[in-house]
């Protein structure tokens, strides 16, 4: 009797402690939320202009294809538009989340000792993943309402799994890329160049299934070619699905999720005071 | 008490790892004042950081087994483009404070007028280096840890900081980095002292006298 008592109060301790532990962690979380929403609004003219640089882009390229003549057609669906915004869109998000990866982490003695690395990352992808999907609305509403009809999504579930896919590479790809920037200063540099470069690789202006079959061998490397062609699938049903592998891109992007999480446990303790 | 159990810190110096501390393994009492001797500054800084959990160690662990504060010269901790204010809160809501009291508290040391609300970096250098003090030492904490005593900035945030310090240092325990033999005599009962890349915790800071080679 009394051992089973003991038991449930101990029981019962547990359960409190976990709470109260998992209370902190939320008020913590949430306060860091805050200040780094309020981070970013202190400067809203950057942020706002990180925001539109696809749009730039996207503009730009449906301009092109429309008054240059070089392609008065889209090559999907019946708004270049729309098939310029679902590839920029797209590839911005993956871009942002791993770019600025690194801005969010900082000296470790600029922060106060219960603030961990990945609670920034983690930090930085939720604000960034609010921040495109505001602009998601907008963008493909706004196309809706001017372009096509096509821009409402046929399918949320591909919508889902595309931005999910983005978040779990992203995260890998801006870990990787943080501990080669502490390893090699430059590649903090380049970094952002080879990220962009991925426009011209990952079917963003084109289609990658319309190239030749070995262009689209190589290219088919490349896990965000898969993901660009899901996050299509989920806007134009006909997106071809000659080079599309849904479970290529989900061990990538697994793979990512682990080398991120792993290469994150190894450097954090060597994250340590630089000279 | 801090229990530091094999613990090292290196300092990457270009490609290579260079030893602050080499598997320190020693318990500091959370309710005595110690003052922190020997080494160099970056050393004692590491030391600081360190044991406030600002680093990680590179190899080994330390637990803490009683809460302590981050150093009080952390003044990178603060947000520099938010305010004053929203920094107060941050501070207030991670450290489980009421932000409205603490917000009264540094408010009524100095007034800050319209600043308070602007970017934190338009305050001077001096201001901010103590406002993180009195931030640090108003804050609930078993064990404080200063990096060095008072000086510079305003009179009343000065004043302040001291009198809060004299505050803590009576009902909590102290680390105190300081290479003034005087001062830590003057403040703490027992001192950490760096020697080459270990730590010695001495019970008094007479004996510690016999370690370092300072005024």
């Amino acid at each position: 009797m009394d051992t089973d008592r003991s038991r449930r109060s101990n029981a019962l301790l547990e359960m409190r402690l976990i709470g109260s532990i998992t209370r902190k962690y939320a008020y913590y979380f949430s306060a860091l939320l805050r200040r780094e929403q309020h981070s970013r609004l202190s400067d809203p003219i950057s942020s706002f202009l990180e925001v539109m640089e696809p749009i730039f882009l996207i503009a730009v390229m449906t301009a092109a294809t429309q008054f240059i003549g070089r392609r008065d057609t889209s090559p999907l669906g019946d708004s270049p538009v729309l098939f310029y915004a679902t590839g920029f869109f797209f590839l911005y998000y993956f871009i942002y989340l791993s770019n600025r990866m690194k801005r969010s982490v900082d000296n470790p003695t600029r922060r106060f000792p219960m603030e961990r690395r990945l609670d920034h990352i983690l930090v930085h992808i939720l604000l960034r993943t609010t921040d495109y999907m505001i602009l998601g609305i907008v963008l493909f509403s706004l196309i809706y309402v001017f372009f096509s009809t096509g821009a409402f999504p046929n399918s949320f579930t591909y919508l889902f799994m595309a931005m999910i896919s983005a978040v779990m590479l992203g995260f890998g790809w801006g870990i990787m890329n943080l501990v080669l920037a502490r390893a090699w200063k430059l590649w903090g540099f380049l970094f952002p160049l080879v990220n962009r470069s991925l426009v011209l690789f990952t079917g963003v202006v084109f289609l990658v299934d319309f190239l030749s079959p070995g262009v689209r061998h190589i290219l088919s490397f490349i896990p965000l070619v898969h993901a660009v062609a899901l996050f299509r699938l989920a806007f134009f049903p006909n997106q071809p699905m000659i080079v599309f592998d849904l479970s290529y891109l989900a061990w990538t992007a697994l793979l990512a999720v682990a080398i991120g999480v792993i290469l994150e446990r190894i450097t954090v303790r060597s994250e340590s005071l630089e000279r | 008490m801090i229990v530091l159990d094999n613990v090292s810190l290196n300092v990457r110096d270009g490609w290579k790892a260079r030893p602050v501390i080499l598997n320190v393994t020693l318990s500091i009492p959370a309710n005595r004042r110690i003052a922190l001797l020997g080494g160099l500054p970056e050393q004692r800084n590491a030391v600081l950081n360190l044991i406030s959990g600002t680093l990680l160690p590179t190899k080994g662990r330390i637990v803490r087994k009683s809460r302590a504060s981050f150093p009080t010269t952390l003044t990178r901790a603060f947000d520099a483009t938010i305010s004053l204010r929203s920094n107060l809160h941050f501070v207030a809501s991670v450290y489980d404070v009421n932000s409205d009291e603490l917000i009264e508290f540094v408010t009524s040391v100095l007034d800050f007028g319209p600043d308070f609300d602007k970017p934190y970096q338009n305050l001077p250098q001096d201001i901010r280096r103590q406002l993180v003090q009195i931030v640090a030492l108003c804050l609930p904490f078993d064990i404080y840890i200063v990096n060095g005593i008072f000086s510079g900035g305003p009179k009343p945030l000065r004043d302040a900081a001291l009198a809060l310090f004299d505050i803590r240092s009576q009902n909590s325990g102290i680390i105190l980095n300081s290479r003034n033999m005087r001062l830590a005599t003057k403040h703490c009962e027992m001192a950490l002292v760096i020697e080459g890349n270990s730590l010695i915790l001495c019970n008094s800071t007479a004996d510690a006298a016999t370690y370092i080679d300072i005024g």
